[in-house]
């Protein structure tokens, strides 16, 4: 992905970069081999827990229901793919079926009146074809039975989402004869592809060709009907697992990175060469061909976890950050594989994309795409985050693969929930970045000042205002020590940017706002998980998140079935919770609304507390009352009504009482008033105001200087 | 001989003769600088009051609102002696909509403090030109008002050249941006904006600088015209650039300095309880600092200015 460069001049600031560069650059910039070439690196890292064992028997294998052998030629003058596939699908329904069901994925970038490209111009913008600078698409030239019937009479191109005639990304063929339970159908298949420029992450840009989404792919078949939802700009995949064997055919000069493990290689002696790779158990193949990118090969191997074999293909500007893709990387092995199960692949390919292409940050089986601006030092966790968030898509939508046109949710905000706690266990918590002339300072800045209210700043020529507000707020460099946003925190800030707008699980094309989809994909449903973890504690949550991926492994799950698990390990039923968190919209705050104490004549203090529900979602709220001795008690609440108040009578008055004290309902809309103290205090209120205090006067200062 | 006399008076005004008054060597008027506010620690501190009273008067809303938010919160014993991302999140969006009016009233206030400041200027600058110490109120509040319209001229006038420097960053940026086929020639992009940076900020400061000595000049010839001024100060600074950018950077570096310093304290003081107290002495006198170094870089301008311009003028009788 490409970093945006950004910002007005920010005068002391640069001076302070310009000394940085020159002191930190050569050395992190130390390059290691020339462009093109293969090296190895050694893996040291150790952790002090060992991967436990899998509370069950971990699947080996998933079902092989779509299976490819493709053949494919990259010219890459004409920007070309040639391609012959031949496909094998096992109807393991009980159903007999008439037809065939495919993606085409390419053909959104046909033209502007795809689906896709029409849902770009809609509310949101942006999103992953933004700024296409080339069309590109599929030719289907020729399908046929194995037995020779030629299929394509029965071509037809379908709209099941939006009957918009225009969009070619799924068609469908029909069967000579319905395919009983348990048949096989075998489709040979050519295809010509124009491969696109900048379109949802995949495409060439100068000599990089990142070639994902890019054959006919058979949908899913599954509650009786055919699941093919056609390109949507938001959303993502949905595919069964299968064995892929694909052979590419490239110009010599190119190194092929691709999901699964090499095969073969051999020089064809006409300029090009050719590779297969091959791998089961996965229900997507993608590849990349590059001319000037450093290859370098790491292996990760630890006790109790299945040895990796990695292969990094890095852009040589990007060299210095080899140590840092691979260490993310290991991180992220062993701690998904510690809390979740091994990861079951012999390989993993890790691409630093080339800047400027639109493939930065994604995911495939056994490869996926990182990218970061060109120098970040240490403390800026780039590439380390989008790392650890790419891996962590091996297990939530590679290998639990659930539905990511239907479910964002549960690849999304699962791999969001995990990928921060990696963060903050391997990293330290998150703080924000402020990037100046291409650096980031954010150790400079110790407290979350991007939610800091500021002087409001129109964004400059649209680049943001990023240089200003670290000039701005460099005055509030004043509390000792850095705060940094943990975890939950992350998330929750994030959901509460609109909490209502939707419920968490629906077709992705059809949230209110892109950023309402994107809100109830990644932040909302992490920020459900944390809850839950604090609900639970965390092992007993930590087994809740190791079944349900044990269980699903290799299956296309939903959210009804994480349900059950949950249901199943916790002993609890959350179906209503679930039921108004997932598939209902509604605010979630609970509160103390009131702490009050009177005497009587007798010395016996009455004191009185009131719960309230200030939301919508009703969930049972465990409320612990202290007393001024340290004497305790702990209340029950359904939370079903609006309100609910306990009375005490007692020689010691209520001190204070808190909503689940230490155990945060992290989907709260407000969990300051989870907790109630008797007498009042202005120590909150003196010290932050004595820092805004002092960052005023910075500010002003700074305005009178021009006078 | 009168005549030279006069064309002498014009060039220098009838400002301070105290020693060292005119220096053309860089350190000599830094130090005279230095030295010239540090003298006269009345007006640093009705500078840094008046910093302080608009400061208060802005925060006492932001007061009411976290009070009302944390009085009876647990939270309030977090924020008591460290800050929690959690509260943060919570009094954004509970207070949103007060916080962007109190956000928008500080452009307001930033104005105010602007155009108070372009008052105060005048007084401030005839006091360092002249041989006076505090008290002389009549002849600081005279000359506030004397040099108030001429300055606020000069204000406009620095806009127009704030906004060129803006012109020529959107023209660097394009360029870079063209040159780096759109950023995606990382290393080129990267350096690409690192030297536009340095260029837009070294332009900045220029512009900061170039009216700083204006309005030096201004006081020191009373000149009426500002255009010209401007015109004549642009002269003066371009013939005198290796010393008019050194003392400017001197004096960033001291300013660079006290930050480091403040910075440094920051982390030792605990900002908690009786450390409270502390902090706050240790913020407000970084702020009179500030202030202190603010009229020590017109001081030492001003020296400069007269050195140099003596310099010229005796070179020219010789």
């Amino acid at each position: 992905m490409r970093q945006a460069p950004s910002f007005p001049p920010a005068l002391l600031v640069v001076a302070i970069a310009v000394a940085l560069s020159a002191a930190l650059l050569p050395a992190t910039a130390a390059m290691p081999p020339g462009e093109g070439e293969t090296v190895g690196v050694e893996s040291v890292m150790a952790y002090p827990t060992p991967a436990p064992p899998a509370l069950s028997q971990l699947p080996e294998h998933s079902e092989h229901i779509a299976n490819y052998r493709i053949d494919v030629r990259l010219l890459t003058e004409e920007k070309e793919l040639v391609g012959t596939q031949t496909m094998s699908w096992t109807n393991t329904s009980s159903d007999q079926i008439e037809e065939l069901w495919f993606h085409l994925y390419w053909n959104a970038a046909k033209n502007d009146q795809s689906t896709f490209m029409k849902e770009m111009t809609g509310s949101g913008g942006g999103g992953r074809g933004a700024g296409i600078e080339e069309w590109g698409w599929i030719d289907v030239e020729r399908i046929e039975l194995a037995d020779g019937t030629d299929l394509m009479p029965t071509f037809e191109y379908m709209q099941p989402d939006d009957d918009n005639a225009d969009d070619q990304t799924v068609f469908r063929v029909r069967l000579p004869e319905p395919l009983g339970p348990g048949e096989q159908a075998v489709l040979e298949m050519d295809w010509t592809s124009r491969i696109p420029k900048g379109f949802a992450r995949t495409g060439y840009y100068n000599d990089f060709f990142f070639i994902v989404q890019w054959f006919p792919k058979i949908g899913v078949y599954e509650n009786g009907a055919w699941n093919c939802h056609q390109y949507h700009a938001p959303t993502e995949y949905y595919a069964d697992f299968g064995v892929y064997e694909v052979t590419i055919t490239a110009p010599q000069e190119y190194q092929i990175g691709a999901t699964g493990k090499r095969m073969s290689e051999r020089d064809n002696g006409d300029g090009t060469f050719t590779v297969t790779h091959y791998q089961e158990d996965v229900h997507d193949f993608a590849w990349l061909a590059d001319r000037d990118v450093i290859v370098v090969e790491d292996r990760f191997e630890e006790p109790g976890l299945h040895p990796v074999d990695i292969k990094l293909f890095l852009q040589p500007e990007h060299a210095h950050y080899g140590d840092r893709y691979l260490t993310a990387t290991r991180h992220a092995l062993h701690y998904f594989g510690t809390w979740y199960g091994s990861y079951p692949y012999d390989v993993l390919t890790v691409v630093d994309p080339q800047p400027g292409s639109t493939a930065g940050g994604m995911e495939y089986p056994t490869l996926f795409t990182g990218g970061a601006a060109y120098w970040n030092p240490e403390w800026v966790l780039s590439p380390e985050g989008v790392t650890i968030h790419e891996f962590g898509h091996q297990f939530w939508y590679g290998l639990v693969a659930n539905n990511e046109f239907e479910h964002a949710w549960l690849d999304e905000g699962f791999n969001s929930y995990s990928e921060t706690k990696i963060g903050e266990i391997a990293y330290g918590p998150a703080l924000p970045a402020y990037q100046v002339a291409g650096l980031n300072f954010q150790r400079f800045v110790p407290v979350n000042l991007s939610a800091i209210p500021v002087i409001p700043l129109p964004p400059w020529r649209g680049r943001g205002t990023d240089a200003v507000a670290f000039f701005r707020d460099l005055a509030l460099i004043t509390f000792p020590g850095g705060v940094g946003q943990g975890a939950a925190d992350q998330h929750r800030r994030g959901y509460l940017e609109g909490p209502t707008a939707d419920q968490m699980e629906r077709d992705g094309w059809d949230f209110f706002t892109r950023s309402s989809y994107g809100l109830n994909s990644y932040p909302r449903p992490a920020a459900f998980l944390e809850m839950l973890e604090s609900y639970f504690g965390e092992e007993l949550w930590g087994r809740v998140m190791r079944t349900y991926h044990e269980r699903w492994r290799f299956r296309h799950p939903t959210g009804r079935d994480f349900l059950a698990v949950v249901n199943e390990v916790t002993g609890e039923d959350m179906t209503e919770l679930f039921e108004q968190v997932v598939w209902g919209s509604g605010l979630f705050d609970y509160g103390v609304d009131y702490l009050i104490t009177d005497t009587t004549p007798e010395e016996v203090y009455v004191s009185q507390v009131a719960v309230r529900r200030y939301g919508d979602v009703v969930f049972p709220v465990e409320l612990l009352v202290t007393f001024e001795d340290g004497s305790t008690q702990t209340e029950q609440w359904d939370g079903k009504y609006r309100w609910k108040k306990f009375q005490y009578e007692r020689p010691v008055p209520v001190s204070r009482a808190e909503i689940y004290p230490g155990r945060p309902l992290w989907l709260d809309a407000n969990l300051t008033n989870d907790g109630a103290i008797a007498e009042p205090t202005d120590v909150a209120a003196k010290r932050l105001t004595m820092t805004y205090l002092f960052w005023l006067q910075n500010v002003l200062h700074w305005f009178s200087l021009f006078a | 001989m009168s005549v030279e006399k006069s064309e002498f008076d014009d060039q220098m005004g009838r400002g301070t003769s105290s020693p060292g008054a005119l220096q053309p060597s860089v350190l000599g008027a830094m130090w005279w600088g230095i030295r010239r506010a540090w003298q006269n620690k009345a007006v640093i501190f009705w500078l840094w009051l008046i910093n302080l009273s608009v400061a208060l008067f802005l925060v006492a809303p932001l007061y009411a609102m976290i009070y009302d938010h944390t009085a009876l919160s647990t939270s309030a014993e977090q924020l008591g002696s460290g800050f929690t991302a959690t509260w943060w999140t919570d009094f954004s969006f509970a207070e949103g909509a007060a916080l962007a009016a109190w956000q928008g009233s500080l452009w307001v206030a930033g104005a105010f403090y602007l155009v108070l400041h372009v008052l105060l200027a005048g007084g401030v600058l005839a006091f360092l030109y002249s041989d006076q110490r505090f008290p002389f109120w009549a002849r600081f509040a005279s000359s506030c008002g004397i040099y108030f319209g001429r300055f606020f001229r000069l204000v406009l006038i620095s806009l127009v050249f704030y906004g060129v420097v803006f012109w020529i960053d959107g023209l660097l940026f394009e360029m870079v941006e063209r040159l780096s086929d759109n950023g995606g020639l990382q290393p080129q992009a990267w350096w690409g904006h690192l030297i536009r940076s340095v260029v837009i900020v070294a332009l900045f400061f220029s512009v900061s600088l170039l009216f700083d000595y204006a309005k030096v000049r201004t006081v020191v010839r009373d000149s009426r015209s500002m255009i010209i001024e401007t015109a004549r100060t642009l002269g003066f600074v371009l013939r005198n650039a290796p010393r008019v950018a050194t003392l400017y950077l001197l004096l960033v570096s001291v300013g660079a300095a006290l930050m480091a310093a403040y910075w440094g304290s920051s982390r030792v003081i605990e900002g908690t309880g009786a450390g409270l107290l502390a902090l706050f002495v240790a913020q407000q006198t970084y702020v009179a600092a500030r202030i202190w170094l603010r009229l020590a870089t017109w001081g030492g301008a001003m020296s400069l200015y007269r050195g140099l311009t003596a310099r010229r003028l005796a070179a020219r009788q010789d």
